[in-house]
């Protein structure tokens, strides 16, 4: 009996803690919703049920397990692109993701493409952290200009007084196969996972991935009507499992008011 | 005069199965592709039925494997609810997606499909989606699913879901991960009149006011099983105690 009381608890549990982690994803959407290069996240529940053989009969309440989160993926739909005044803000048409060096070394994904200039003229993300492979801007140039397949041109003045436009960088766009599955460490940047396979520089048939949109920043995927209809089902659904729970500890008491 | 006490327990025990049952059912109001366990009073009496002296469920051999007392699903189709997302898609008809998993072949309705590096289709715990050739692998690109299943990646059809439907659905049986298995007799049989939806997903089908009655409810039987109970034990304290005294 007690067993089974407490397998109630761990139902009902399940249902608090799916619905505590679907309001999770879901408040990080709409904090986000201003976030250029955001990808919103969706959280996916399965339905848990234990069906091991050494139940000793089928309608044990130990076979319910309620659920449990099966998928937080994000959602890779392109964000609207707005004009932008920066000459370094980028924007990705297409698939694909802008790559970056963190400090410790390891290499993370974004679409957050609000270049600036360091002080040693590379060009870093809004949280400084280099573009990988590094592009550094030469001094004398008086222009850039930036090209769809990421290539960056200067303009310095030749000898003769004229303007020349030599290359002095790239912007890489890496994608992935199974881009759904990269890891989301937070700061708008992803890195790669076994599951996501690793990072490459052109789709298996040739193709770029996408195309980069100089002075143009993409806008957060969160769709925020969307994302309210999901935060008022997450809080219904939690406020379902409390029923139960109350309803499972009310049953509880009951029992152990057997004994006087 | 002792059975009475076990009587009434086992009115406790028949509640509280009853409720694990509909806890569950309502905890997965939101869950992708979820199919409704019926749970209603009469289910109590059935179950208290079935129960022998100790309070153990005898379960039933009907000739089609084991029949779990009670455990109705309700197939009937779930909301659905647009996601945009190209390897969502959402059966409209009776049919499943047919999934394999290391227990063997299961069916389900929760149509969120990923691919994985190799570019297979699979579910989010990783198991395949079998399409007409076994299952399916998918070249990068941007995939449309029609309404009958077929799979084209970039104006070129590479595959065919396997939708199958049941001649007896009451023969599946509910193994977790929303998905079922197929019990003998379950009469499986391809499914042509079921429209595959890309961009969408199909919502949980939980009848939650209903749910939410019989919880209610049978919190009550086991209220009033325990009653019995205790008194039971008052008609049996005074029985020891008090007769034995004259």
């Amino acid at each position: 009996m007690i067993t089974s009381l407490t397998s109630l608890f761990k139902l009902a549990a399940s249902g608090l803690s799916a619905n505590q982690a679907y309001l999770d994803v879901v408040s990080n959407n709409i904090a986000n919703a201003n976030t250029p290069g955001f990808k919103s996240s969706h959280a996916l529940f399965s339905e848990a049920l234990d069906d091991a053989a050494e139940l000793p009969d089928e309608l044990d309440p130990r076979r319910y397990l309620g659920v449990r989160v099966a998928d937080v993926s994000p959602s890779l739909s392109q964000g609207t692109l707005s004009p932008s005044d920066s000459p370094w803000h980028m924007a990705i048409d297409g698939s694909g993701c802008f790559q970056v060096r963190l400090p410790d070394g390891t290499l993370a994904y974004t679409r957050d493409g609000r270049f600036s200039t360091s002080a040693s003229r590379q060009l870093v993300t809004v949280d400084g952290y280099l573009l990988e492979p590094s592009v550094t801007l030469p001094e004398e140039a008086e222009a850039f200009h930036v090209n769809p397949d990421g290539t960056i041109l200067a303009e310095i003045q030749d000898e003769e007084g004229g303007r020349e436009r030599i290359e002095v960088g790239l912007v890489t766009i890496m994608g992935f196969a199974a881009a759904e599955r990269l890891n989301h460490i937070g700061q708008n940047l992803y890195t790669a996972t076994p599951e996501s396979g690793p990072a490459m520089p052109l789709r298996p048939d040739g193709q770029p991935w996408g195309e980069v949109v100089s002075q143009a920043v993409e806008s957060s995927n969160t769709e925020l009507v969307e994302a309210m209809t999901e935060l008022v089902s997450a809080q219904r659904a939690y406020a379902i499992s409390a029923r139960v729970l109350q309803t499972f500890d009310d049953m509880a008491a009951e029992a152990s008011n057997l004994k006087r | 005069m002792i059975e009475g006490i076990y009587t009434s327990v086992s009115g406790m025990t028949a509640a509280m199965w009853l409720q694990a049952r509909l806890g569950h059912d309502m905890i997965n109001a939101n869950t992708i592709g979820y199919k409704h366990m019926r749970t209603s009073l009469s289910d109590f009496a059935a179950l208290l039925e079935s129960m022998d002296a100790e309070g153990n469920v005898v379960i039933q051999d009907d000739g089609n494997g084991v029949a779990i007392a009670g455990e109705e699903t309700d197939f009937s189709q779930g909301p659905l609810r647009s996601t945009n997302r190209p390897l969502d898609i959402a059966l409209s008809g009776s049919g499943f997606l047919q999934i394999q998993t290391p227990a063997g072949v299961r069916y389900t309705r929760a149509g969120r499909l990923h691919q994985n590096q190799g570019g297979m289709l699979v579910t989010p715990e990783g198991h395949a989606v079998i399409g007409e050739g076994g299952p399916i692998q998918l070249p990068v690109g941007d995939a449309i699913i029609t309404e009958r299943g077929e799979i084209l990646v970039d104006g070129v059809q590479h595959a065919r879901l396997t939708i199958v439907e049941f001649g007896d659905p009451g023969a599946l049986e509910r193994v977790g991960g929303t998905a079922f298995a197929a019990g003998d007799g379950a009469l499986l049989q391809a499914s042509e009149g079921t429209r595959v939806q890309q961009g969408y997903l199909e919502g949980s089908n939980v009848d939650m006011s209903q749910d939410m009655a019989s919880l209610i409810a049978i919190a009550r039987l086991y209220q009033l099983a325990q009653r019995m109970t205790l008194a039971q034990d008052e008609v049996l304290n005074q029985a020891v105690n008090e007769l034995a005294r004259v």
